[in-house]
């Protein structure tokens, strides 16, 4: 199982003002960092017009980590798909896959925040549809000279991209939250699926749902892949690790979940800003992993044990996943 | 005069590393600006310059790091200006674009260039022409919008889902400056940029006294407009054969340092240029001996 880490978006955290450019220097050395610390991929996010200048172009950012690397994969953790035309798309992918030698993976997820969808003009109530309909694409257009596609909202016919990617096809995931709905659409359309952070017993449903509908739908077990997010917060004791939990939330993650619609309720609605007692608030709090170095590695393991290809580590402590997580993992892998 | 460079490259496979270590090696010895230009041919094209630039970026020191040729009307122009704003805040202020004057409709390819750099300058702003509306709401009207100082206002995070009436464009770039340029090939593109303090590129393929005579006039006309030099720049590209016999090609500077630096210096009193870029033909291509010669040989008299 490959572990991946990355930035949280190269945004300005509310605990810690300083120079947009710096963060970008260090999102760099941090890439180059987490090659040398062992790390098996380093990947950048997507969101537009936030306050706090989150890094609008991921697969951009992966060219300035290519650059400084030169085995670790460079992913898109997410890349929002349905923002983009699929050419354009597979533009920026080609090019990024092209400057690192082949290292590309695509995490693709659909988006929620209305405000990105209003400002780069494309409809957010067909945006599962055309995640589905731009992987396809994707996966046609990388691995093809040319391709035709004929779907809802996308059709090409002869068309191509005007660059090569290294890899024919890029690896391209479907990162897809933790709904019924999207183990059911990515297990029926038969595309790798990358859940978002969430309990280990919710992970493990979804697995099994996945895998129900893929079998369903007729695809082969080697195609339905597995991969994960997990919200990493580590200390010493399980207090330590709620004091860094608590950190993570008041300096990134609360506006961000409470604001901008993450959280969806049970009739499947977006909701804007509950108070922070409210249960779905509550269950992603308690989806971040607070514990010990220990406690993580037998977590990992756990995700191991679900045929889990990768895991995606969000974590502000990467140096402590490397010290104390990877070599024990890695050791039981060989054991 | 400052001096840049370009590449031909056809091929990317075997191309883009050639470039990179070439770039790296011009950032060391001193040249001032790296031009990779889009190009959507074929299947062996460069669609995204900006993501070679931000390659370059995370490896070299001080050399500006300029798109050329970009179509500002292919994509949504916001992405333009976020592509832009993050190479200049990879490579910490040395992001600059030039864009391509190849649209048929000038007026909208105008107005966009208004827009990006209200993008880069202004939080909250609102713009439509007929193909573009940003935000995508029906309260959004023609032309560019800003806040209105009265209008009741919340943190973004708390405003929940209504679509906001104005969006601001995120990161900013680091400069407060972006150089900005546009192929000028004809009277009409230069008296707008010239107007519009935009600085005029004239491409490698565009013949000497053709590219004079545009400059030429850009100048006249900034000139008879009362603008102050120094705010843009006059930028012309040309290939250059160091050491080589003159050939038939009225585009191309060809003949040994003292006959290139004449030329050079003819063409910069007639048409005021303030860089020079060299498209480097795929043979130049990591070729040191023959940058070094040019910058000691050629580009150091031409300063004084």
């Amino acid at each position: 199982m490959q572990i991946w880490t990355g930035a949280g978006g190269l945004a300005r955290l509310r605990s810690k003002p300083e120079a947009h450019a710096n963060i970008y220097r260090r999102y760099v050395d941090d890439a180059r960092r987490a090659e040398d610390m062992g790390f098996d991929g380093y990947g950048a996010a997507e969101h537009h017009f936030m306050y706090d200048g989150f890094c609008p172009m991921p697969l951009q950012a992966l060219c300035a980590a290519a650059a400084v690397t030169s085995r670790i994969k460079l992913v898109t953790a997410a890349m929002i798909l349905p923002l983009y035309e699929p050419l354009e798309a597979g533009e920026a992918a080609a090019t990024a896959d092209q400057l690192s030698g082949g290292r590309v993976v695509l995490g693709l997820g659909m988006g929620y925040r209305p405000l990105e969808f209003a400002g780069l003009a494309t409809e957010k109530k067909t945006r599962a549809e055309r995640l589905v309909e731009g992987i396809e694409c994707l996966n046609l257009m990388t691995s093809q000279e040319t391709f035709s596609y004929a779907g809802k909202h996308y059709r090409y016919d002869d068309a191509r991209l005007p660059i090569r990617p290294a890899q024919q096809p890029i690896p391209a995931w479907y990162c897809g939250g933790t709904s019924n709905a999207a183990a059911r659409r990515s297990g029926t359309a038969g595309l790798p699926y990358w859940l978002a952070s969430s309990s280990l017993e919710r992970t493990e449903e979804m697995v099994e749902q996945y895998r129900t509908f893929g079998a369903q739908a007729g695809h082969p077990a080697e195609r339905l892949r597995v991969a994960a997010f997990k919200d990493v917060c580590l200390g010493d004791t399980i207090e330590e690790a709620r004091a860094a939990r608590a950190l993570m939330l008041d300096s990134f993650y609360e506006e961000h979940i409470l604001g901008y619609g993450y959280l969806v309720d049970d009739r499947g609605q977006h909701v804007y800003n509950p108070p922070k007692g409210d249960p779905m608030y509550v269950r992603f709090v308690d989806s971040i992993f607070a514990g010990t170095p220990e406690m993580l590695v037998e977590e990992l393991e756990r995700y191991q044990g679900l045929g889990m290809e990768a895991v995606y580590l969000a974590t502000f402590q990467p140096e402590i996943v490397a010290e104390r997580v990877l070599p024990a993992l890695r050791a039981g892998v060989a054991a | 005069m400052r001096l840049g460079l370009s590449w031909d490259v056809q091929d990317p496979t075997e191309g883009w590393s050639a470039l990179l270590e070439e770039a790296r090696y011009a950032d060391a010895i001193g040249v001032e600006s790296a031009w990779v230009g889009e190009v959507r041919s074929g299947s062996r094209g460069c669609p995204v310059p900006a993501g070679v630039l931000t390659a370059l970026a995370a490896t070299t020191t001080s050399i500006q790091l300029r798109i050329a040729g970009r179509t500002l009307p292919l994509g949504h122009p916001v992405r333009v200006a976020e592509q832009i704003a993050v190479l200049d805040l990879f490579s910490a202020g040395r992001a600059g674009v030039c864009f391509s004057s190849g649209s048929d409709d000038r007026e909208r390819m105008r107005g966009l260039i208004t827009f990006v750099r209200a993008c880069w300058s202004d939080d909250e702003i609102a713009y439509a022409d007929a193909h573009v509306r940003f935000p995508d709401s029906d309260t959004t009207t023609t032309g560019l919008t800003s806040a209105d100082p009265d209008a009741p206002w919340l943190p973004q995070w708390e405003r929940g889902a209504p679509v906001p009436q104005l969006l601001s464009v995120t990161p900013k770039p680091f400069g407060t400056h972006v150089p900005l340029g546009i192929d000028v090939v004809d009277e009409e593109g230069v008296a707008w940029a010239a107007e519009s303090d935009v600085s005029p590129f004239v491409g490698a393929d565009v013949p000497a006294d053709v590219a004079v005579e545009l400059l030429h006039a850009f100048g006249d006309r900034r000139r008879k407009a009362r603008r102050q030099p120094g705010g843009v720049e006059v930028i012309l590209e040309r290939r250059i054969a160091l050491g080589e016999a003159g050939g038939e090609d009225p585009r191309a500077l060809a003949g040994n340092a003292d006959h290139v630096v004449r030329a050079l210096r003819r063409i910069k009193a007639a048409a005021r240029v303030t860089h020079l870029v060299w498209r480097r033909t795929s043979a130049q291509i990591g070729n040191k001996r023959d940058l070094r010669t040019f910058l000691s040989d050629v580009h150091l008299p031409l300063q004084g």
